[in-house]
């Protein structure tokens, strides 16, 4: 299963320290039009280092469809928005874009192509050599290549609610122009939409990317919560995934946490995460900075902020502390889980992550659904409003993933 | 005819009333890694630390929250307005099970009808120490008490 995660450029060590623990980087448009030295120098460095990791640049074009408040734009909005010209240019960054923007002739062609053309341009960058150094030296590297890693595109991509709305027409007329500019196989787009339940268009989605010759693709629900997901939910996703394999399609997640790694056994290719956030995203999220560090505590596959986990810890330290030497440390020496520091709460994640997959790897989905059972007991015995708040959510997983394989493809 | 609901700040006063009699500093909205306490009774040197949740009606809610802060109050307890106060108090087996007390506030008073019970805790003496720390950073800078606010004792 590909584990792609999402590019910051202020913790730049953390991918390096963890470089043997993902299988690829995505970049979001906004950081790499704001800092495109920064971010060329360190990717050339660090995928020289290993030329097997896979790169992807994820254009969020969503954003600019959705409604905020345009006095809030920034200049990495800006910059992204240059990338795709107009309308991005001319009304994104001014009021939200319609789909009246983009119903002139060859305008969704343009978009596209300056969307694509900025992907295959970015490993080619010219740089000072003093800027491709610094990283050459951080990274302890003798030579530094130019980049030949493996690189997925992604067309403009835009939220649909259905199969019937529009916007969906425009993502597939960018993904199938896309077609025309990079060997098919090399693209992998989004199809966004708004929630699983009310998307029904995976027959029809499918039938226009095979045509085109597309075979691998992200899904991204907006702003969906694996925790929070109703047993109806995870079940339309596990049937989505399910379907898409049985007709030989590679589907990926953009944004996923421990759900998304259980698919792996419905078929899941793939997917992506922040660092030390990540499970979900909103399109329209349009303000900046870094998200606040949690803790993650494996058992539950979720983060929580420090006293809560310090709360749980307290009350079965042998089993929620058992997955982590730092939960394990932390409890040992009888220290708060608020002294923990940033750095330690990334490392931490991402060692957790990588358990995580390996765990996936190597169980069938009974055991993987027997673990999720065996944390709910823990939280039994611990109390009812542990149960509440954090087994629930397990408890539907593990029912979602212990379920056969229906035999009849319906329309996910 | 039904009396309305007050503002969870209304429900302030009367609990400052009822804890705030002793040497015990009064901080609002104490930092408790990324969630914040309502009240915060700290004794000036040695002795319990209270924590206190403001809830007009969802008492659940307001357990939950309680129960976290414990890692840092000796006593945490939740003020609900009294007319929330039956309901929680049929599931007084609940709270007494995570040693937490529920305060009933009128708008003229506040009292106690379950009393918290003290949880062992081997961190808490620390957490009560770093806010103690980061009260006094806070302090040290003049006027910018915005998200941690100490009252008079």
């Amino acid at each position: 299963m590909m584990h792609y995660l999402f590019y910051q450029h202020n913790v730049q060590q953390f991918f390096i320290r963890h470089i043997d623990k993902y299988d690829g980087i995505l970049v979001p448009f906004s950081i790499s039009a704001s800092f495109p030295s920064g971010t060329y120098g360190f990717l050339r460095a660090l995928l020289a280092k290993d030329p097997s990791k896979h790169f992807a640049m994820d254009p969020r074009s969503a954003l600019f469809q959705h409604k905020w408040d345009r006095k809030k734009v920034r200049e990495p909005h800006k910059k992204a928005a240059a990338i795709f010209g107009a309308p991005f240019t001319t009304f994104g960054v001014e009021r939200y874009l319609g789909l009246e923007d983009f119903s002139s002739v060859g305008i969704i062609e343009r978009v596209t192509e300056a969307c694509i053309r900025y992907q295959r341009q970015f490993r080619m960058l010219q740089e000072e050599r003093r800027k491709l150094d610094k990283y050459q030296k951080l990274l302890s590297l003798g030579t530094l290549p130019e980049i030949e890693n493996p690189q997925k595109y992604i067309p403009p991509y835009f939220q649909a609610s259905d199969g019937n709305d529009p916007w969906l027409e425009k993502s597939l007329a960018c993904i199938e122009y896309a077609a025309k500019l990079v060997a098919p196989e090399e693209l992998c787009p989004v199809i966004h939409f708004t929630d699983w339940e009310r998307f029904d268009a995976w027959d029809s989605v499918r039938a226009r990317l095979g045509a085109a010759g597309v075979l691998s693709y992200f899904v991204y629900p907006n702003k969906f919560k694996e925790h929070e997901a109703s047993a109806t939910e995870l079940g339309v996703y596990v049937s989505a995934v399910e379907s898409a394999a049985r007709a030989s399609f590679r589907p990926l997640t953009l944004h996923g946490g421990y759900f998304a790694i259980a698919l792996q056994k419905k078929g899941l290719d793939g997917f992506g995460n922040g660092v030390g956030y990540g499970e979900w995203r909103d399109s329209g999220y349009h303000r900046g900075g870094s998200a606040e560090v949690r803790g993650y505590i494996p058992k539950l596959h979720r983060f929580l902020h420090a006293a809560a986990a310090q709360s749980l810890i307290a009350a079965d330290a042998a089993y929620f502390t058992a997955d982590s030497d730092l939960l394990t440390e932390y409890s040992a020496a009888n220290k708060p889980l608020t002294l923990v520091q940033p750095q330690e709460a990334l490392d931490h994640f991402m060692e957790s992550r990588y358990q995580e997959i390996g765990f996936v790897s190597n169980h069938s989905e009974a055991e993987i659904s027997g673990e999720l059972h065996e944390t709910v007991q823990h939280l039994e015995m611990i109390g009812e409003l542990e149960s509440e708040n954090y087994g629930k959510s397990l408890t539907r997983w593990a029912d979602k993933i212990a379920e056969k394989k229906k035999a009849v493809a319906g329309n996910q | 005819m039904r009396e309305s609901l007050p503002k969870e700040g209304d429900l302030l006063n009367p609990v400052l009333r009822l804890f705030g009699r002793g040497d015990a500093r009064t901080i609002l909205e104490a930092k408790l890694s990324r969630k914040r306490i309502d009240v915060v009774f700290a004794p000036q040197s040695e002795g319990q630390w209270t924590a206190v949740e403001l809830k007009v009606k969802n008492w659940r809610r307001a357990l939950w929250q309680a129960a976290v802060n414990t890692q840092l109050a000796d006593f945490s307890y939740v003020a609900l307005w009294h007319t929330t106060v039956p309901t929680a108090m049929g599931s007084r087996s609940l709270f007494r099970s995570y040693g937490v007390g529920i305060i009933s506030v009128s708008a003229s008073e506040a009292s106690i009808v379950l009393e918290a019970e003290r949880t062992k805790s081997k961190t808490r003496a620390q957490q009560q120490a770093l806010l103690l720390e980061s009260v006094g950073a806070m302090g040290e800078k003049d006027g910018d008490l915005d998200a941690l606010s100490l009252l008079p004792a």
